[in-house]
């Protein structure tokens, strides 16, 4: 039978319902069983202040041996062998020390032997769990060897899931008619409640050797905490349950993996009441710690197997991110495959403020998933099997309905590590595996939403036991596969991986900025004084010689070679000027401060006035549109200079020079100019070169090329210094139009 | 220059290469011939701040940026912490037209800056608008004559 998706029933009554049975205090059961006697004690005095009903007298004997032992102070249970009763009984005694009142727990002692015979049985279950090598196996060889130890028609190992509902990992069934199968059935988490399963911390084994033998209830103290008794009396709901079921008498025995409660080892009798001993309760305990101990081993073995597996991978994280000239795009994109497989995975992406890395089909991604993951992830992890129910989902992120059902994510880098390196905001860098729905079937043991009670109208209906156990199924939809052991060791692997390739990527990079900076610091002192030790003998030489040139005013010859020298020295002045301005180009040793453009253009056009009134030029500036922009104005100037020099150096004989500087604010907000000529132009395919220092365009029809060749160089330093850009293009007809475009930064 | 021979202007100029102190001389001569000033020398910006108390006192001193020892700019910030040379006035003198020198310069108490012309005869009419800005245009600290 197909059902509709789960919980739509859980309307607030059964919500109501879930909760008030999970605070049922069954710990305060106020009864016990019949199968032994309980005995209240003052936890100071050790007097006797309350006991079960029928508890037959202690002898001065037994309440020496008891008084001993609870004078050893210490907390925790104790075993004490051979207790005698004034009726004349012996009894195996557990003594509960701590807490408001100490419990003394009598029970009917093991027949001779029953030790002897659980050892042996346990050693045979040990062994065999030794050799299993898969969960399935190690969970099918406790349940065959607990059945064998204690004699019940039905042992199961029942794991819980992450949302506490229980599967039957594994089954082992006495032969005979009646005795159902449970195996592969999932049970719903309401059925063994909260405070059920806390209790199985303090108390690992719980008993029921007779679901139809009436309570005997505690007389003197029934309000006592009975939650370490092994005689503890029967919550109703779970008196119902069982019968429902058919179960006669059950056992459950916790299996614990570090604080969780895994799963339990649970046991059902249908032919009748079944007693199980002391010997093989430890003994049932015991295999249950050997489980948990295997299962980890098995799980560590797998993760190693994933290690191994994925281990070439890192290596190949580690070569191709080690070089930090290629994209992380670049260097991970022949790893995509393998980077999804690692968790079987359809997608896997590299996330931080942006997408940095995609391999498999991502779709469209939600933006700001990496904050979304920050606020939701513990640790440096976060994993979710149906993300539209996470934190993810919570926080609005159309994970779901981009149809991700799974997400595996990872903390690669901190963002506080990228923000230190000055590269802006403060975001984590994750590594996400995304994964598709994996539709399935859950075959539920009995229908988990009919557990509600008939109730008359307007009164709460109380949780009971549902009464069918016969399989229900559901299609389960909108959620993906579980992470398995070793693909999360596959997922760790990678990141760790990741992070040390990325780790050492920003290392080598950080080395080559430092590296650069301190060449540029070398470079910046050497071109210092260079250009001061260079100007100042030609400075000399230049007056000198202007001097000289003064004295010879009567002899012609010398004073034309003193001439020569004098100018000479002028043009070589001015080249080593130009190569100071080169390496100041772009740095902000004076302040910004908010300039008009068009001041700049004027004072740039009226130091050249004199070139551009010798060559019969005209000047057109209309910059008056523009807003001021933040900038260092003596290089803004310069770049002025330099391109109206340009124009000036590069314009044609057979026509009038005509430049024309023109701006405005586009539509991006940043500022556009234009400094057009009509000179001689710039091919097509050299537009680019021209920005390259030294670099001369030698047209064979060029009035003046004095200088370095460094001009075009400077402008392009200083405004690509201010954030900005310069490009040139060919006019339609004549000339060149450079196209200058700055950001407006706020004053 | 209505001043008579005898009150001749002082200048002490801190300047460690030879050769400019010989362009400098012959720049002073050239262009303002008899108004020229009495021009003495330092060698570095060390000298100047070391000179004796009775040393003649300059009424302008012109000081080269790069020097050896004591660097204008190292040694600007000095002049303007000595009781004694604070009130000169100083004129610095560079070849650098970059806006970082000239903003350092004066930043460290410089009273303005100069930049050196190379052409000759602009050299000459720039000393000789030197000459009538800070000897025949403002009025200099009293005290040289003590």
């Amino acid at each position: 039978m197909k059902a509709s998706p789960r919980n739509i029933p859980g309307s607030a009554v059964l919500d109501r319902a879930l909760l008030e049975c999970a605070r049922e205090p069954i710990h305060l059961a106020g009864a016990i069983q019949p199968n032994g006697h309980v005995f209240v004690l003052d936890p100071a005095t050790g007097a006797i202040r309350g006991r079960s009903a029928g508890a037959p007298a202690l002898t001065a004997a037994a309440h020496a041996a008891l008084a001993a032992r609870q004078a050893e102070g210490r907390e925790g249970s104790a075993v004490i062998d051979g207790l005698a009763t004034e009726d004349g009984a012996t009894w195996v005694g557990t003594l509960h020390r701590g807490g408001d009142a100490a419990l003394l727990e009598l029970e009917t002692p093991d027949p001779a032997g029953a030790g002897g015979r659980a050892l042996d049985l346990l050693g045979e279950a040990i062994d065999a769990l030794a050799l299993s090598t898969d969960v399935a196996g190690a969970c099918a060889v406790a349940a065959a060897g607990l059945r064998t130890m204690t004699g019940f028609d039905r042992v199961m190992v029942y794991r819980f899931e992450p949302d506490w509902s229980g599967a039957v990992a594994a089954e082992s069934r006495a032969p005979r008619d009646g005795v159902d199968s449970f195996e592969g059935l999932r049970f719903p988490a309401s059925d063994i409640p909260p405070q059920a399963r806390e209790l199985y911390r303090l108390n690992r084994v719980r008993l029921i050797p007779d679901a139809a033998a009436p309570p005997v209830p505690i007389e003197g103290d029934p309000g006592v905490d009975l939650g370490r008794a092994i005689l503890r009396a029967v919550s109703p709901v779970h008196l119902t349950y069982l019968a429902n079921m058919g179960v006669r008498a059950s056992m459950s025995v916790a299996i614990t993996r570090g604080e969780r409660l895994w799963g339990l080892l649970a046991c059902h009798h249908q032919a009748g009441p079944l007693a199980t001993g002391q010997r093989a309760r430890q003994a049932a305990e015991t295999l249950a710690r050997a489980l948990a101990w295997r299962l980890a081993e098995i799980e560590a073995t797998e993760v190693a197997n994933a290690r191994d597996r994925f281990g070439d991978l890192a290596e190949a994280l580690a070569t191709e991110l080690g070089d930090p000239e290629r994209s992380i795009e670049t260097a991970l994109a022949p790893l995509g495959v393998r980077l999804r497989a690692a968790a079987g995975a359809a997608g896997f992406l590299l996330v931080d403020g942006s997408l940095r890395f995609r391999a498999g089909e991502t779709g469209r991604l939600p933006a700001s998933l990496d904050a979304a993951l920050a606020a939701a992830a513990t640790g440096d992890g976060f994993e979710s099997d149906r993300v539209g129910d996470s934190a993810l989902g919570a926080a609005g992120l159309a994970l779901a309905e981009a149809g991700w059902c799974g997400i595996a994510a990872r903390r690669i880098v901190r963002g506080a590590a990228s923000a230190e390196n000055g590269e802006g905001e403060a975001s984590d860098l994750w590594a996400v595996w995304l994964r598709r729905e994996f539709r399935h079937e859950v075959v539920w043991a009995g229908n988990p939403d009919k557990t509600l009670a008939e109730a008359p109208p307007g009164t709460q209906p109380a949780l009971t036991p549902r009464r069918s156990f016969a399989a229900w199924r559901e299609e389960v939809r909108g959620r993906a596969a579980g992470l398995r052991p070793a693909e999360r060791a596959a997922v760790g692997v990678v990141a760790d991986a990741l992070r040390h390739a990325l780790l050492r990527r920003a290392q080598a990079t950080a080395r080559t900025n430092r590296e650069l900076r301190e060449r540029n610091a070398a470079i910046r002192f050497f071109a210092d004084a260079a250009v001061h030790d260079l100007r100042e003998p030609l400075w000399q030489i230049q007056v000198l010689a202007g001097a000289l040139r003064e004295d010879l005013e009567g002899a012609p010859e010398p004073g034309r070679l003193a001439s020569v020298i004098e100018s000479s020295a002028a043009r070589m002045r001015g080249m080593v000027d130009e190569l100071a301005a080169f390496a100041a180009a772009g740095e902000f040793a004076g302040a910004v401060s908010p300039a008009s453009l068009a001041s700049l253009a004027g004072e740039a056009a009226l130091d050249l006035d004199t070139r551009l009134r010798a060559s019969g030029g005209t000047l057109a500036i209309r910059l008056d549109a523009l807003p001021r922009v933040v900038c260092e104005a003596s290089q803004m100037r310069r770049v002025f200079q330099n391109l109206l020099s340009n124009a000036i150096k590069y314009r044609r004989s057979d026509l009038p020079l005509r430049i024309e500087i023109e701006g405005f604010v586009a539509a991006d907000g940043r500022v556009r100019i234009i400094v057009a000529d009509n000179g001689l132009g710039i091919p097509a395919a050299e537009v680019e070169r021209v920005f390259e220092p030294f670099r001369k365009l030698a047209h064979p029809q060029a009035i003046e090329v004095d200088g370095l060749g460094l001009g075009l160089a400077i402008c392009r330093r200083v405004l690509e210094g201010h954030g900005g850009a310069i490009v040139a293009r060919p006019r339609a007809v004549h000339g060149t139009e450079f196209e200058i475009t700055l950001p407006v930064v706020a004053a | 220059m209505t001043r008579p021979v005898a009150e001749r202007r002082e200048v002490l100029a801190a300047e460690d290469n030879e050769m400019h102190r010989l362009v400098l001389g012959r720049v002073m001569r050239d262009a303002l011939a008899a108004g020229a000033p009495v021009l003495r020398f330092v060698r570095n910006g060390r000298e100047l701040l070391d000179r004796p108390g009775d040393a003649p006192r300059p009424d302008i001193v012109l000081l080269d940026l790069h020097m050896p020892v004591l660097s204008g700019f190292e040694a600007l910030p000095m002049i303007r912490a000595d009781a004694r040379l604070r009130p000169l006035p100083v004129v610095v003198m560079s070849s650098s037209t970059e806006a970082r020198h000239v903003d350092a310069a004066y930043r460290e108490g410089a009273n303005s800056y100069l930049v050196k012309e190379g052409d000759y005869r602009r050299v000459l009419a720039q000393t000789g608008r030197l000459a009538e800005f800070w000897f025949g245009t403002v009025l200099l600290p009293s005290g040289r004559a003590r």
